[in-house]
């Protein structure tokens, strides 16, 4: 089975964005335009994150837009609250749903998720930013500079309660398309779920990287999206004979 | 003339909007395929209305059993096993809910297929895995029964999301297997009754060809035996 590369898409008030390290969100284009070459592409799957929901419910109907172009999975996080959202993204299409800040504020709520949806469907996802000390710490709404609780102890909890994938961004990389953090996949450890990792991913190469350092899909944001050194906007995706692994281990 | 001229020569699709799939995804997709009239169908009345009903499913076992038996689905799919050229299939967990039972829940399945859903277990074969088996993967055909023998083109590979597999591996229902550290059941056929362990709807263009083997078999199947009155 071929690991997946999976272009992470950020909107903000349905406009498509991205951010560096997390901050100062930058107009890239159209969402349903994105999507709608991603599926021409034939690219692995989609997640989307919006970053304009702390506070609100997801945008449904913008969703549901962007679904109706998708024939790839689609994973959808920002806002999710409450089991009959998750049921209104199932319904529209989505087949995974992402969760954030409801690993800590309300693990209820995940084990809810995993009791409709299954194990398959629900995604944690963990924001981790590297401190100048080197340490690794979880970021989250309420605490964008990181506070002092571990990545790991998060996401063998979130296992615990039954997620299906686990999806870390490291939130240093974000945008600098400097290339990720192999260090935070080592320090993250043997997971019996999938693993996504992401932020700051620029080639081809750092795919296959991290997917031989353990990593069992990658995602990116700035390297699908932009091109050359003045990042200009432009959607692209490897063919599929770069992304092939040569040994079958599966 | 062509077959897919006339609408009546189409195929009638409804997809089972019970509360527990993706049924735009799967609508939209069949509407994709020359030969399909598609719609979304939230009522178990109208069940023989429909050439071909679609299972979707999204969720957990127990939580699809409950809501197929709620809405009155589980009654309707039961009757139309008996029928004649009403088809009945089911994708992911609407495949798991066709058969008998799955180790994810304590309800009984639909139990219109044989067989049963375990766990998918790690290590596998010595092999540690990742559960869900989740991802892009192929399928090697084992059998060729009439709708699905002949359905999926070398090289198409398709979208993977599940915890659950179907056993036994060598039942006689079984029409194709995809490997993960050794095989796991993809598709499944039993009389009117089928069922695909991937997201045909998510499967791009893989999955629309697919479908379209799927709906251009049962349009034959369907004028066959009304040329034979």
């Amino acid at each position: 089975m071929q690991p997946r590369f999976i272009p992470i898409l950020l909107i903000q008030n349905r406009r498509l964005v991205k951010t560096t390290r997390f901050r100062k969100p930058i107009y890239v284009g159209d969402p349903l335009n994105a999507i709608k070459i991603f599926n021409e592409k034939q690219v692995d799957e989609i997640t989307i994150f919006d970053i304009s929901r702390s506070h609100q419910p997801p945008d449904f109907d913008f969703l549901a837009k962007l679904a109706d172009e998708s024939f790839i999975p689609l994973t959808y996080g920002g806002g999710i609250r409450s089991v009959d959202q998750a049921q209104t993204l199932a319904n529209l299409g989505f087949e995974k749903i992402a969760i954030r800040s409801p690993l800590l504020e309300s693990p209820d709520l995940l084990k809810q998720l995993v009791e409709c949806f299954g194990s398959q469907s629900v995604v944690a996802v963990l924001d981790v930013l590297r401190s100048r000390s080197d340490k690794f710490q979880l970021v989250t709404d309420s605490s964008p500079r990181g506070r002092g609780i571990s990545p790991k102890d998060v996401a063998r909890k979130a296992v615990d309660l039954g997620v299906g994938e686990v999806i870390v961004q490291a939130v240093h990389r974000d945008g600098t398309l400097k290339g990720p953090d192999f260090q935070l996949l080592d320090y993250l450890g043997h997971l019996p779920v999938p693993v996504v990792m992401a932020g700051g991913v620029a080639s081809v190469r750092d795919f296959h990287a991290l997917v031989d350092r353990g990593a069992d899909a990658v995602g990116a944001g700035g390297f699908f999206i932009f091109y050359g050194p003045h990042k200009a906007v432009l959607i692209s995706y490897p063919k599929p004979h770069e992304l092939k692994r040569t040994s079958e281990i599966l | 003339m062509t077959v897919f001229q006339s609408q009546e020569r189409r195929l009638k699709v409804g997809v089972i909007a019970a509360g527990i799939g993706n049924i735009n995804g799967v609508t939209n997709m069949f509407n994709l395929v020359p030969g399909a009239n598609a719609e979304v169908c939230g009522d178990p009345t109208k069940s023989s209305e429909f050439d071909l009903l679609v299972l979707p499913g999204v969720g957990s076992f127990d939580h699809g059993m409950q809501r197929l038996v709620a809405t009155g689905w589980q009654q309707a799919l039961s009757e139309r096993q008996r029928s004649n050229n009403l088809w009945t299939m089911g994708i992911c967990l609407g495949m798991q809910l066709l058969c008998e039972s799955s180790e994810e829940g304590s309800l009984p399945g639909l139990n219109l297929v044989p067989g049963r859903f375990e766990r998918l277990q790690t290590p596998r074969n010595g092999t540690e895995v990742k559960v869900p088996h989740m991802g892009w993967n192929t399928i090697e055909v084992t059998t060729h029964p009439p709708i699905l023998g002949w359905a999926f083109a070398v090289d198409s590979r398709f979208y993977f999301v599940h915890s659950y597999h179907y056993l036994p591996v060598d039942a006689p229902q079984v029409v194709g297997l995809t490997h993960y550290a050794g095989p796991v059941v993809a598709a499944i056929e039993y009389r009117n009754c089928f069922g695909v362990q991937f997201h045909p709807e998510k499967s791009h263009v893989h999955g629309l060809n697919m479908l379209g083997e799927v709906v251009r078999r049962l349009l034959m199947m369907k004028s066959e035996s009304s040329e034979g009155l």
